[in-house]
């Protein structure tokens, strides 16, 4: 009965908009929601592929390369979708930029001489946007509390990393968290405990 | 339990704090960047939405034309099936053979009750082919 009910909602939904698209409002309406959604995790999410990759452009081309992925391919689906689905691409794009760079470093090895990154693009104009964050003082201690924290997560196994990153740092809720790693419910539980646990020995005395 | 329970539950909002506190901290160009980024994407999300209109609309008007012919083609008494169009077109031939016979001929004269045999005839022929 629940679900006979919840189809009958959803049909209604998906006519009113049918409806609305016809009168051409659904587009607009959707285009703000995605920006919307982006923008409230286009920065969390870069922080999370920068401390994956350790290096900031690499960072911003898979926030960028995400962001795009979900626009395209999934723009179209409910909102509800996009979160799981958005740190499932961002997780796929920081693995496929992990191994790019662990076989450039295998290639680049035996050319001792060879810059690694040797494709740095000319200064860019956004890099001299004048700062209105917060001050220097805060930034440090913040900095110096963020770096012990990415010591401690980057000794973890990849799957915990990923589990703790989603889970804490994001705020995913366990199915969510399933969905965007690709496994069982179960399986977040377990991950996310254990990195819990190593970051609490590792990390106790110092915070 | 509960201790460690508590410890946990403190490392977790420590780390959060962390964080949310680094994620405020970002740099401004990093932040020009990343708005730069998200502009495009809402933009790509409306290009392919118009794509995706683009191309089904005429597959879509394509399929439902064939459809449309296709079930007016079968739709029951729309036209004479051919068993029917056969079965009145032996009864015609019937009677033709029955008119060009002159001792028929003779008997349509004569007699009226040929007429009620020949419309049963022509009935039973026209029932039995259908």
């Amino acid at each position: 009965m629940g679900s006979f009910a919840s189809l009958a909602i959803d049909r209604t939904r998906v006519v009113a908009d049918d409806a609305r698209s016809d009168a051409g409002e659904a587009p607009l309406e959707q285009s703000i929601e995605l920006n919307r959604f982006l923008a409230g995790v286009e920065r969390s999410a870069f922080r999370i592929a920068e401390m994956a990759v350790r290096d900031r452009d690499d960072a911003l081309d898979i926030v960028q390369g995400a962001m795009l992925r979900l626009a395209r391919s999934y723009g179209a689906r409910p909102s509800e979708e996009w979160k799981p689905l958005f740190y499932r691409i961002l997780y796929n794009g920081i693995r496929d930029s992990q191994r790019r760079r662990k076989v450039r470093s295998r290639i680049f090895g035996f050319f001792p001489g060879q810059r690694l990154d040797d494709d740095v693009d000319a200064e860019d104009p956004l890099d001299r946007v004048a700062d209105a964050g917060p001050g220097p003082s805060q930034r440090v201690m913040a900095g110096e509390a963020m770096k012990q924290l990415e010591k401690a997560l980057a000794g973890l196994p990849a799957r915990q990393q990923e589990a703790f990153a989603l889970r804490c740092l994001e705020g995913l809720d366990v199915a969510q968290t399933a969905t965007a790693m690709g496994c069982s419910e179960g399986s977040v539980k377990t991950h996310y405990f254990r990195a819990l646990q190593t970051l609490r020995e590792r990390l106790g005395e110092v915070w | 339990m509960e201790e460690q329970d508590d410890r946990l539950e403190q490392t977790r909002r420590r780390a959060r704090e962390v964080f949310d506190a680094s994620v405020e901290s970002l740099d401004a160009g990093t932040r020009a960047r990343l708005s730069r980024a998200r502009f495009e994407a809402v933009e790509a999300a409306g290009r392919a939405r118009a794509t995706s209109w683009r191309t089904w609309v005429p597959a879509a008007a394509v399929a439902a034309t064939v459809i449309v012919a296709v079930a007016i083609w079968r739709m029951p008494g729309s036209a004479e099936s051919p068993v029917t169009v056969a079965a009145s077109a032996d009864a015609a031939l019937d009677a033709v053979d029955l008119l060009a016979d002159g001792e028929a001929l003779e008997l349509v004269e004569n007699d009226l009750a040929f007429y009620e045999w020949l419309e049963v005839a022509g009935l039973d022929a026209a029932g039995s082919a259908g």
